[in-house]
């Protein structure tokens, strides 16, 4: 019968995209950690509840991705504003830990890199945009790439890096008493 | 003065470069938890009705194309509300609430007004 062909055509349509969902997942489950690590940094947030809250994002836009931009770039956008979503939550809504006692994740409570987590907070400090791009930039994203996420000319972008770098420089010296 | 000794800053700049995949896999999940998340996910993208779009700038003339996606669908448009956050804290949100559905428009890098749209096709799904 029709109506079953249908119902049979649909279940296994949704099973293969749930199988390549999975797979995207797998594929860039690395990237996808690091950026809810990244962003739960000094807060009082469960990296896997923000893992979940991406998932819903990707799995959303999921069928919408056209591959105008690379997989890793798209992952890494979506992942990037989901994130950046959160976190605008979290201000306005009022704290519920101090930094001080806030859980970076179940095994990642100990501080590994002193040195990497002070560059990571003060990157979480730096204008929405600007963090946004350093951060891409940082997680390996060439110029052109960034330039495309963020609508920008790849000139605009490379100055742009430099000057936050310089920025974050000065700020991580004036911490450290190097200066 | 509670002076530290940490890296220089050039150190610590290459390491974040080179070795965020190392860091995050102290921490990374293995594969059948980061399934079950995505499982998970997918049941839950299902019962949310609250849906976030991200946006590169607040731009109001945007919200009538996501309103026309969603009365498209079928689904009326009873709100079209527009919200700034207190002491220019916040970029601008701008807010359309659809039949007990809340979309909302926050600033972000990198979307287009074809992003909007495909989220709000996605939305109305």
């Amino acid at each position: 019968m029709e109506p079953s062909k249908s119902y049979e055509a649909n279940k296994n349509n949704a099973e293969a995209s749930q199988a390549e969902f999975n797979a995207l997942v797998l594929r860039h489950k690395t990237m996808l950690w690091h950026i809810c690590s990244d962003y739960s940094l000094g807060r009082a947030w469960n990296i896997e509840d923000c893992m979940q809250e991406v998932l819903i994002s990707l799995w959303r836009s999921f069928g919408a991705f056209e591959g105008r931009s690379s997989e890793k770039t798209w992952v890494w956008r979506v992942a990037t504003n989901t994130m950046l979503m959160l976190r605008r939550k979290d201000v306005r809504s009022p704290q519920t830990e101090s930094i001080e006692t806030a859980s970076v994740g179940e095994k990642g409570d100990e501080p590994s890199d002193e040195s990497y987590q002070q560059l990571q907070q003060l990157i979480d400090t730096l204008p929405e945009e600007s963090g946004t791009i350093i951060r891409a930039f940082l997680d390996g994203f060439s110029y052109k790439e960034i330039a495309d996420m963020t609508d920008s000319s790849v000139g605009a972008v490379a100055m742009r890096i430099a000057r936050t770098k310089q920025k974050l420089k000065q700020m991580y010296e004036r911490e450290n008493n190097t200066l | 003065m509670n002076a530290k000794r940490n890296d220089d800053f050039q150190t610590v700049w290459e390491r974040r470069k080179q070795n965020w995949q190392q860091q995050a896999e102290k921490t990374l999940p293995d594969d059948a938890t980061l399934l079950r998340l995505a499982e998970t996910a997918r049941q839950q993208s299902q019962q949310q009705t609250a849906v976030v779009v991200p946006l590169t700038r607040p731009r109001k003339r945007w919200i009538p194309y996501a309103a026309a996606a969603c009365i498209a669908a079928g689904l009326t448009v009873v709100e079209l509300a527009h919200q700034s956050q207190p002491d220019n804290e916040l970029p601008v949100a701008e807010e359309i609430t659809v039949e007990g559905q809340t979309i909302h428009f926050l600033c972000n890098n990198g979307c287009s007004v074809q992003d909007i749209l495909l989220s709000a096709n996605e939305v109305i799904k």
